[in-house]
């Protein structure tokens, strides 16, 4: 059972957060540039490289928006409605806030229970409401998933582990389990050294080291 | 092995950043005031020209990580409590500290 991803520890580079919150790197650079969601971590470490690393709460946020414009909500309404309730005091409304839409009008509820948003409370009917729960939940399964594809699959990626092979959509080398076969490891104590793995991973670690 | 002396450990998996380049792995460590442990002797190598985090690079088989590691932790950590910035080597004999020119 491969090891879970701990919510205050993520830390993602923008390729993986375009992945999970399927928005492509540009947008996120383009939300990055206006402030509408900044990543944790921002840092040139070479002339044309740059780092940026988002946290868990930030891939939530990057799929509010998504779920806000799946619904019609246009993305500079959406940082319009965002930073008034920053000027309220409210830091991380998309995280803080519970959202919903009606009509083309987006509505916010508050922790008290009140609703705010483009026509007066009573006169609106919100029935779709974006569940921040589940968004979360799917964050979390998308940050530990290892898409059925890369199983059993070796590939060399630039700038991982000196581009030697790998088994997809890991960064554990293949030659790491070959060491552990060759001092006559079981597979069943390589998959616990490596929960990540998979025994078809295994097999091809051993089909590669016999051919 | 690192709980069990008192430290806090977490792998790239746990972070949800195993497919982070190298580079990304550095700076997540370097923020998160952490060291980074690996067995990649090109990421060690980069981070020798350019010291911006502390990476040990453990110089052994990958079975005998644990047992290298906790050979000569005392040492390491020793090293990492005075050097913000530092690659440490270390194998089965020995413990060795490099540090860029110009760090950061």
């Amino acid at each position: 059972m491969p090891l879970q991803v701990v919510d205050d520890l993520v830390g993602v580079p923008i390729a993986t957060a375009s992945s999970i919150a399927a928005i492509s790197v540009r947008r996120l650079r383009s939300w990055h540039d206006e402030g509408l969601v900044l990543p944790a971590v921002d840092r040139m470490l070479g002339p044309g490289t740059r780092i940026r690393l988002y946290a868990f709460d930030q891939l939530v946020e990057m799929c509010v928006i998504r779920e806000l414009e799946d619904r019609g909500q246009d993305i500079r309404h959406i940082r319009f409605v965002t930073a008034r309730h920053e000027n309220d005091g409210i830091a991380r409304p998309l995280l803080e806030l519970r959202w919903g839409v009606d009509g083309g009008h987006m509505y916010a509820q508050h922790s008290d229970g009140t609703w705010t948003g483009g026509r007066r409370h009573n006169q609106a009917v919100i029935t779709d409401v974006i569940d921040i729960d589940l968004i979360r939940a799917t964050v979390r399964s998308r940050l530990e998933e290892r898409g059925k594809e890369s199983v059993g699959r070796v590939e060399r990626r630039r700038g991982v582990q000196g581009s030697r092979p790998v088994f997809a959509g890991t960064r554990t080398p293949v030659a790491t389990v070959q060491q552990y076969l060759r001092r006559g490891l079981s597979q069943a104590e390589i998959l616990e050294a490596f929960p990540h793995l998979t025994a078809a991973d295994v097999d091809l670690a051993r089909g590669l080291l016999a051919g | 092995m690192l709980e069990s002396w008192g430290h806090t450990a977490w792998t790239a998996n746990q972070a949800g950043n195993a497919l982070a380049a190298d580079n990304d792995q550095s700076v997540y460590a370097a923020t998160r005031g952490a060291a980074l442990i690996t067995q990649d002797q090109e990421l060690a190598a980069q981070r020798k020209r350019r010291t911006i985090d502390q990476t040990v690079l453990l110089r052994c088989e990958a079975p005998d990580v644990i047992e290298v590691l906790e050979l000569h932790l005392a040492n390491v950590v020793d090293i990492l409590e005075h050097r913000p910035h530092v690659v440490i080597e270390v194998t089965r004999d020995r413990v060795r500290d490099f540090c860029a020119p110009w760090p950061g």
